[in-house]
């Protein structure tokens, strides 16, 4: 059993500059699928985000300024330079999301839907899940980051 | 731990506490943090205690029960999700049936979970607006078939007598929600443009419930955003117009179009003014959504409340409680003589009314 998980452990470490980029990638392609998706029909969005009791008043504001956001986070995720930033806003969007749809679910009285593309069949708790997950995924990028070989670019130079 | 470790943690938190400090913000602007139920200018005559007793309670395992039928010493019971499903009880609930209704000369409908069913002795009705299809069947065969020329689609549907039908449909000419009967003989489909007003939007803010009334032979029609009622003869005439307690006149509503869907929504609660009502009698029983100005929130919140109307004068008469079983409110009721049945959730109760309580 220890051994295993020493296995798994030197697994993640001897690729970790290759795992930090698929995290980064997954969170990219989320981001950029998520933000097309709610601007492809952003009036759509709006009414139901509208609909929602915690953001309601907000609603014409969020429409825009949530996709934006997921936009910008992913180029930042992009850049290597600008990754660790990245990844720190990753973590806060989806802890804002998945707190969010905590508070739907336990203090409103009725739940709302607003989220595009293939999340829309998702349910409540799966929702709640998936977010928390990434969320995670989140920091163990952080940490893999933080082990990443400092001379990352030498071997692409040889 | 490495130093960056305990940097990337600290900021972590930090990021988290920024969040938290957020969604807390969100939430205490919201409504959510100071929910209030609409307190309206009027006072609620409450009947004396006791007036309205529990006296049996029925678990039916399931809470997608609705009463699609009652006779003096019959309970009939539908389910919006097996359509074709009834149940049968009496008023002691012991000896309950369990029936499967044949459903004869309809192939495949679209949603088949839009059936409703009635069921009024000597026939049952099974009711589907979007097909559109009104189905006929005997008592005791239960086979439904279609039996007139019924091609309106609606979106509400009650039967008047054996052969027509009073039902609320969308009208495109009208761009709002508007009542009409439908007959197997002439006219066949005949609306009235003159009863339903609209307000803002043709949906939300003509919304409301549709009843007949089989012993004054009228219809009744009950917006759920305010608060009014109208009392029509079979023929879909307007006789009277009245008011309910509240002095909610225009819906308290927003509502919104979704365009590329080109449907309308509710964006903020409403104030549903009327929730749920039953008609019974010369009376018009409402479960209203408003508090008065005589009530507490608490006791509110714990109770179903029931106002009760005079049809033929359009008069308050007076409210009760029925209290809340196991923490669940009513989702559906009906009243015949003297006994009120509610559905509590997945439980079907039977309630018996003292009539020396009521004041005629």
């Amino acid at each position: 059993m220890k051994r295993t998980a020493l296995a798994i452990s030197q697994f993640f470490l001897k690729h970790r500059n290759v795992i930090v980029e698929i995290i980064c990638y997954l969170f990219i392609f989320l981001f950029l699928y998520a933000a097309f998706s709610k601007l492809m029909d952003v009036q759509q969005f709006q009414v139901q985000m509208s609909k929602s009791p915690l953001i309601t008043q907000f609603s014409g504001l969020m429409a825009w300024a949530v996709p934006i956001l997921e936009i910008i986070i992913a180029i930042f995720l992009f850049i290597p330079r600008l990754r660790l930033i990245g990844l720190y806003a990753s973590f806060s969007l989806m802890f804002v999301f998945t707190g969010y749809i905590f508070i739907i679910q336990n203090f409103s009285p009725y739940v709302p839907c607003s989220c595009g593309g293939i999340l829309n069949s998702m349910g409540w708790t799966e929702h709640f899940i998936f977010n928390i997950g990434f969320t995670l995924l989140a920091v163990f990028g952080i940490f893999l980051y933080n082990r990443q070989q400092q001379n990352a670019h030498a071997y692409a130079l040889a | 731990m490495k130093k960056t470790d305990k940097k990337s943690l600290s900021f972590l938190s930090l990021c988290s506490l920024g969040m938290l400090l957020v969604l807390v913000g969100l939430y205490a602007l919201s409504p959510l943090a100071n929910q209030k139920i609409y307190r309206g200018s009027f006072n609620r005559n409450f009947a004396p205690e006791n007036t309205v007793t529990q006296q049996k309670i029925l678990d039916l395992g399931v809470n997608s029960y609705y009463i699609s039928g009652l006779t003096k010493d019959k309970i009939y019971l539908s389910n919006y999700t097996t359509i074709h499903h009834l149940l049968r009880t009496d008023m002691t609930l012991k000896d309950t049936q369990h029936i499967r209704l044949k459903i004869i000369g309809l192939d495949s409908v679209v949603h088949p979970r839009k059936f409703r069913t009635r069921v009024e002795p000597p026939y049952f009705y099974m009711m589907h607006g979007i097909a559109p299809a009104i189905l006929r069947g005997k008592v005791n065969k239960w086979e439904a078939r279609r039996f007139m020329a019924d091609s309106a689609y609606y979106t509400d549907a009650v039967p008047i007598d054996t052969t027509s039908f009073a039902l609320r449909y969308y009208s495109k000419s009208q761009e709002s929600y508007e009542l009409a009967l439908e007959t197997a003989k002439e006219p066949y489909f005949k609306p009235n443009y003159d009863i339903l007003e609209k307000q803002m939007d043709g949906f939300f803010s003509v919304d409301g419930m549709l009843h007949y009334n089989k012993e004054l032979q009228q219809i009744v029609y009950l917006y759920r955003y305010r608060n009014q009622y109208m009392v029509m003869d079979k023929n879909l005439k307007l006789l009277h117009q009245y008011n309910t307690l509240d002095t909610i006149s225009i819906a308290r509503i927003k509502s919104e179009e979704i365009k590329s869907e080109n449907s309308f929504t509710l964006t903020s609660q409403p104030t549903v003014t009327q929730r749920i009502s039953s008609v019974s009698g010369i009376y018009l029983y409402i479960n209203s959504g408003l508090l008065s100005q005589n009530e507490k929130e608490e006791q509110f919140k714990q109770n179903t409340v029931i106002d009760v109307y005079d049809l033929t004068q359009g008069k308050y008469i007076h409210s009760f409680y029925l209290p809340h079983y196991k923490n669940k409110g009513i989702s559906d009721f009906k009243i015949i003589g003297n006994r009120l049945l509610a559905i509590h959730d997945q439980y079907l109760s039977v309630y018996t009314i003292a009539t020396d309580n009521i004041i005629f």
